[in-house]
């Protein structure tokens, strides 16, 4: 009967089981395959050993440089991202009236499509005929040149991907860690004369701390993806300001043909991403609290 | 199970699955060739073509242009072709020449057409596929390295078994299809780079400029017509005198404007073998000075902060009087919709007495793999022909559109030459140098490189100054030390 059962279930799997295996692990080890060799998509992948990562660490100036810019643009676009979505979910989660329509405002632009929402950004961030200079030109601000500048360039695409990001998903996954606090938790510290930042701080921050945690996880990690706004906003310009690292394994792949090169991008990528992620698990037991569970903070157990 | 264990199991298992998934489409990206689209487009129709003969002098006209091309020969069978070309004005032509070709020779010919912009892209998966199609459209660097890789078939038997007589065509075009010795692709379009100048006619009028009938005589005077053109109100320019034609994001139209400015001082990017990166010698410190100057010693022309993603986008608005740039630009009349005349110039000639030219083409490729190499070839001739060549330079609109085709009397087809802004590249074309190519057929990571180091000069935000020179030669000699790609 259980082997039935588990006959069963591997059927009812099958359709994604085979999906998987076709669409994301043959790739998947395709690309490490390919990472060994010199591949022009057009001709015979060539084995070469490790020279494609040997050549990413010694031999080309623009993987650290884009990795470094990577970090900087997630070191920027994090927090104040983060930040932005908690503010969004807490002004959603007063109760007041027209909340739903606000959420769809506020949900509105995470759902346009990138390649629009970027064109348009990029319009308006023109340093000569965009809205964003003449707007601020009429109130005595010279506005910077924005993507045409090679210290304004990057933190104008943080601003961009900040304008799609902060009301999306997670700002609803905010809101639900904020509905899921317990209303008497409130009550009890302002019995207690807690006041309002009281309040966010010692109740709010506790109890979300594993949505705040999840959030945190996913959006380095799609920060340390960015590419869609440098792509289409400006092609890693200008004087490679907003060259990223997903970038130069794109250009490489797809515009220089190097497919055994930029597999071998894609790997340590891997490798960096998950570095940091388990790094941030082990961080997180100082930090995040498992309400109604065993506390994660050491210190405080003792 | 404990409840507390599972959530926080189940947070990590997101967490987890999440972190594997999102970075799971980069490593399968690299095995599947297939990148996101990409909207707005960099205008690869500017393209340049091989350097096949490095000695080879200034391109020269055939010595007689041969009659017009036959009517195809009715092949028996029939049969279908598959034909790769970019969607917009190029396949809109040759559908409309299509059905003749059919009546013609039996053969039915399946169009399957990709935006410009993932053009390559989703040929390259044919063909590493083993799926592309028997003929294709193709731009200058992607000849050799097709060839190279023998994707594509030589010509040379069809050619010689048909007789068929390349004089036709501008020599220097016909020398931009051969690599090797050999002929991997026919001219489908030819210009000679961005060596014309596009001005308003309004503007002209309005500044009391009287333009010069052919060109301006040095680059003194353009600097002078530049000035006059422009125009102030309260402190704030209204109307830039010139544009060079850069953009933010078009690293091919950089490359190709740079050759134009260092040929016209008698320099080259490149040595002839393409090994040598020449970005130190004065020709080119003495032209990128000169571009930088206009834009901020004079303050003549727009910077690349005034830039958009579209060359044209400031004449258009009319923020600009006069705009450099190539062939494609004849389009523009249908752009403005007649809200104001334009009429074009050459540049002036260089210190060497010639205006920079390069001979960049567009080719059509027969793939190895057809299994009707004679059909195909009949396709390429009429693809290659006088008439789609003519439809071509009409200059109906829309990306890359007004670049003529490569043959002689296409370019001086008197339906052609009515129009005002094309004679002008007649003489242009029967002068265009040969463009220097990068022996391992890194072109476009040159592109690149030369795009992004020159950015800083023209924002302003730095002197092209020698050590500057060092770090363009550097960047550029980098990439011509790797191996061929």
């Amino acid at each position: 009967m259980g082997r039935r059962r588990a006959l069963e279930g591997y059927l009812y799997i099958s359709p994604f089981l085979a999906g998987f295996l076709v669409f994301t692990a043959y790739p998947l080890l395709a690309s490490l395959y390919l990472s060994f060799t010199n591949f022009n998509i057009i001709g015979e992948p060539q084995w070469v050993g490790l020279e494609n990562y040997v050549r990413a660490f010694t031999d080309d100036t623009l993987f650290w440089s884009s990795l470094g810019r990577t970090g900087r643009y997630t070191l920027l676009a994090v927090p104040f991202g983060v930040l932005f979505s908690l503010g969004a979910a807490m002004l959603l989660n007063q109760g007041f009236a027209g909340t739903s329509v606000f959420r769809t405002f506020f949900f509105l632009p995470s759902i346009t499509p990138i390649i629009a929402s970027v064109l348009i950004w990029i319009w308006i961030l023109q340093p000569s005929v965009g809205v964003m200079n003449y707007l601020l030109s009429l109130v005595g601000i010279p506005g910077p040149p924005w993507v045409q500048s090679t210290t304004w360039a990057l933190p104008s695409l943080v601003i961009l991907s900040l304008w799609s990001t902060v009301g999306g998903s997670r700002m609803i996954v905010f809101l639900a860690g904020l509905q899921g606090v317990p209303r008497e938790l409130y009550e009890a510290a302002e019995i207690d004369g807690a006041n309002a930042w009281q309040r966010f701080v010692n109740v709010t921050v506790p109890l979300i701390s594993p949505t705040i945690f999840f959030n945190l996880v996913i959006s380095i990690i799609g920060a340390l993806s960015v590419f869609s706004v440098a792509y289409i906003g400006t092609q890693g310009g200008p004087a490679y300001a907003t060259y990223f690292y997903v970038y130069h394994l794109y250009a490489s792949a797809f515009q220089y043909s190097l497919m055994g090169y930029a597999s071998a991008l894609a790997w340590i990528f891997l490798v960096v991403v998950l570095v940091l992620t388990v790094a941030q698990f082990r961080l997180s037991d100082r930090w995040v609290f498992y309400a109604g569970g065993e506390s994660t903070d050491r210190g405080r157990d003792g | 199970m404990n409840s507390r264990t599972s959530r926080r199991a189940l947070l990590r298992g997101a967490l987890g699955l999440a972190g594997t998934f999102g970075i799971a489409p980069l490593l399968a990206a690299c095995q599947q060739a297939g990148p996101a689209a990409k909207p707005a487009d960099s205008k690869p129709a500017e393209t340049k073509p091989v350097e096949t003969k490095p000695a080879a002098p200034a391109a020269q006209p055939a010595a007689t242009a041969a009659p017009a091309q036959a009517a195809p020969a009715k092949t028996s069978g029939g049969g279908e072709l598959r034909l790769h070309v970019r969607t917009g004005p190029e396949e809109d032509t040759l559908k409309d020449v299509l059905p003749q070709f059919t009546q013609q020779t039996g053969i039915q010919v399946k169009v399957e057409s990709f935006p410009t912009t993932e053009y390559f892209t989703k040929l390259q998966t044919l063909i590493a596929g083993g799926t592309v199609g028997d003929v294709m459209w193709g731009i200058f660097r992607n000849t050799p390295r097709f060839a190279n890789s023998k994707v594509i078939r030589p010509l040379d038997d069809l050619i010689k078994a048909d007789n068929f007589d390349l004089s036709q065509y501008y020599k220097s075009a016909i020398d931009s299809v051969s690599y090797q010795g050999a002929i991997y692709a026919m001219p489908f379009k030819l210009h000679p780079g961005p060596a014309a100048l596009y001005y308003n006619v309004a503007h002209a009028r309005d500044a009391g400029v009287t333009m010069p009938e052919k060109q301006p005589a040095s680059w003194d005077e353009l600097i002078k017509i530049a000035s006059q053109l422009g125009k102030e109100s309260g402190g704030r320019t209204e109307r830039f005198g010139m544009s060079l034609g850069l953009t933010p994001d078009n690293s091919t139209s950089t490359l190709q404007t740079l050759m134009m400015y260092v040929r016209s001082w008698g320099g080259e990017i490149y040595s002839e073998d393409g090994k040598k990166a020449l970005l130190q010698e004065q020709p080119v410190k003495d032209s990128v000075r000169y571009m930088a100057d206009l834009m901020f010693k004079h303050k003549v022309a727009s910077t690349l902060k005034e830039a958009t993603q579209q060359i044209e986008d400031l004449m258009i608005t009319e923020r600009v009087a006069l705009l450099q740039a190539s062939s494609s630009t004849k389009s523009i009349p249908t752009k403005i919709a007649g809200k104001f005349e334009v009429r074009n110039l050459l540049m002036p000639p260089g210190p060497g007495g010639k205006v920079g030219t390069q001979t960049i083409t567009d080719h059509i490729n027969m793939s190895a793999k057809t299994q009707n190499p004679q059909g195909s070839w009949e396709l390429i001739k009429l693809l290659c022909g006088k008439d789609v060549g003519v439809r071509l330079g009409g200059g109906t609109g829309g990306i890359a559109s007004g670049t003529c085709g490569a043959r002689i009397d296409a370019f001086t087809d008197p339906a052609l030459m009515s129009q005002s802004l094309h004679p002008i590249f007649v003489e242009l074309v029967q002068n265009a140098q040969p463009l220097r190519y990068p022996a391992n057929l890194r072109e476009e990571e040159i592109a690149t490189a030369v795009h992004q180091t020159l950015a800083p000069i023209f924002l302003g935000e730095r002197q092209p100054d020698d050590a500057f020179f060092t770090e363009l030669n550097t960047a550029v000699q980098g990439v011509l030390d790797r191996p061929i790609a």
